[in-house]
């Protein structure tokens, strides 16, 4: 036992200590900005699902219309896409976005799953009397949700995304090709 | 007990690592991508993205490593021999004379490491760095002369500066090929003296090999390395670091080869834990350094085996284990622990316990 007080243990355990104490200053301020970059990279392309999806119910109504973005994930992943859709607008001038936490929202036309589980799943499709053009995208495979209509997954470091052609057909939506060379179809 | 610049320089180097860190972490704090810089992305720009933070903001990069050795015990090829055994009880004592038993043994040798390094990205493919240690060692000794039979020897300072080029290729999407060379330049002290028990007017005896803070020549290390960077990242990769010449006091370190592998997953975007295995032959010293032999003593000239040249390298199989911490974009911490599986040293020769590393680097 006495070893571990040997001098070059207490040099050792005394750089790591200012090492850590530094990071851990730095966590402290940097605190809210903890988001991965991989979740970074998934609002991004929902930002992008926006503009190369067309809503053809809203297609009708008063221009600009308004685009409900209902997401189940935590604050600071909602406000991170705030500020991201505050620094720019979705594809073409007519569409509006609005960010929501999942669980205050009534009607949206996209969703966003993040940590549903079956349970809530359910739950949440009822709550929502989810129409027929509302387009959900969960955030992994392994989360369920019968109705996801664009999965995220990984492939070598990479985010991807998959389309489910037969579920987006059902739906009152219009997606770009543009947006189809880029995901795997299923 | 050191001169004062020494004992200034040490002093310093510690303020400053409290700043280094603060500086680093600070950075660390307005590193992360913003989420304008995200919206400005196209859909195709996505597409490449990694999906962790890579992709350097500026070509500088600042790496500060720390790392730690122990030596204890001894070996003779395979076997372990006791201290008592390597501890020749002196010209009055019942033990007799060989060339494998000492007067003097050093029982615990202490290494540690710190060092700074400063690197430039030339171009996606070219890089160089250049590595400045500050260097801290600590031996304690029993013997068999009297008025020695403990006593505790430490050296410490600046050591071999190096400057190293590296080259990435990337051969295919999987793939990335790296090679490296560069310059180690004698910067280290061989010059390091001591109060051992060899009578001296002023007790300041020059030290052993392992007490040194360099190598006194003009080394070239090499290495190449390919990383797998598929479903499973793996890397291997061989390195060696030739020495050149003899150095002022007529004696140069030996050569040293290894073979490194290494397996890495992804705990989370942040966290990749590491398990490598490395394997390492080491030359022994060529030539010697006259001072450190007492030609009087019977049979072998030579007070403690760490004076013997050729009581130096041997082949060793390390295991380290490990994590990668991506702290944020452009931030890294690395700590690693290493231990020897199997060693045969050409002995008696002490032998290594532990070793750990920690390396943290930052974009600049």
């Amino acid at each position: 036992m006495l070893r571990l007080f040997s001098q070059p243990l207490k040099a050792l355990f005394r750089k790591l200590f200012v090492g850590i104490f530094c990071l851990l200053l730095c966590l402290s301020i940097n605190a809210e900005d903890s988001l991965s970059k991989e979740d970074k990279l998934k609002m991004a392309y929902i930002w992008h699902f926006i503009g190369f999806i067309n809503w053809r119910d809203l297609g009708s109504v008063k221009r600009p219309y308004e685009i409900r973005v209902c997401i189940d994930g935590p604050n600071n992943f909602l406000a991170f896409f705030r500020q991201l859709v505050g620094s720019r607008q979705a594809g073409d001038l007519e569409k509006s976005v609005v960010v929501l936490q999942l669980n205050t929202a009534r009607k949206c036309e996209l969703i966003y799953v993040r940590y549903t589980n079956k349970k809530t799943a359910l739950k949440l499709i009822d709550v929502q009397s989810l129409g027929g053009s509302t387009v959900i995208v969960a955030d992994t495979s392994s989360i369920y949700f019968p109705d996801a209509s664009i999965i995220f997954y990984i492939e070598n470091k990479k985010l991807r995304f998959e389309v489910n052609l037969k579920k987006i057909d059902s739906l009152n939506v219009d997606i770009s090709s543009e947006l189809l060379k880029l995901a795997r179809i299923k | 007990m050191y001169p004062l610049a020494y004992r200034v320089v040490y002093e310093v180097f510690k303020v400053k690592y409290i700043q280094l860190m603060l500086i680093i972490f600070s950075a660390n704090c307005f590193a992360q991508s913003t989420p304008s810089e995200m919206a400005e992305m196209s859909l195709q720009e996505l597409f490449f993205e990694d999906i962790y933070e890579v992709g350097a903001t500026s070509p500088w990069t600042l790496a500060f490593k720390f790392k730690a050795v122990e030596f204890k015990g001894y070996l003779d090829g395979t076997q372990p021999v006791s201290n008592d055994e390597v501890l020749w009880d002196g010209p009055m004592g019942v033990e007799p004379r060989t060339a494998q038993n000492f007067p003097v043994v050093p029982t615990v040798i202490t290494q540690n490491a710190t060092v700074l390094s400063l690197g430039y990205k030339l171009s996606s493919q070219w890089q160089w760095s250049i590595s400045v240690p500050y260097i801290n060692q600590e031996t304690d000794h029993i013997s068999s002369v009297p008025g020695y039979s403990n006593f505790k020897i430490k050296t410490s300072g600046i050591g071999d500066v190096t400057a190293v080029g590296l080259y990435s290729w990337y051969s295919s999407n999987e793939g990335v090929w790296g090679f490296s060379f560069g310059v180690s330049l004698p910067t280290g002290s061989i010059d390091e003296e001591g109060d051992t028990p060899r009578p001296t007017e002023d007790d300041k005896e020059p030290l052993p090999y392992t007490m040194q803070l360099g190598s006194g020549t003009y080394d070239f290390p090499f290495a190449i390395n390919y990383q797998y960077g598929g479903v499973h990242d793996i890397s291997i990769g061989l390195s060696a670091r030739i020495r050149t010449g003899t150095n002022d006091r007529d004696y140069r370190l030996g050569n040293n080869y290894g073979l490194n592998s290494r397996y890495q997953f992804d705990l989370s975007p942040k966290l990749q834990p590491f398990i490598g295995l490395e394997f390492e032959y080491s030359e022994k010293i060529h030539g010697q350094d006259d001072s450190l032999i007492i030609v009087g003593l019977p049979v072998s000239p030579y007070p403690a085996s760490i004076t013997n040249p050729k009581l130096f390298g041997g082949k060793k199989i390390h295991l380290k284990l490990g994590l990668l911490w991506r702290l944020a974009k452009d931030h890294r911490l690395t700590v690693e622990i290493g231990a020897p599986l199997y060693k045969k040293l050409n002995g008696p020769q002490p032998k290594e316990n532990w070793q750990t590393t920690i390396n943290i680097s930052s974009v600049l």
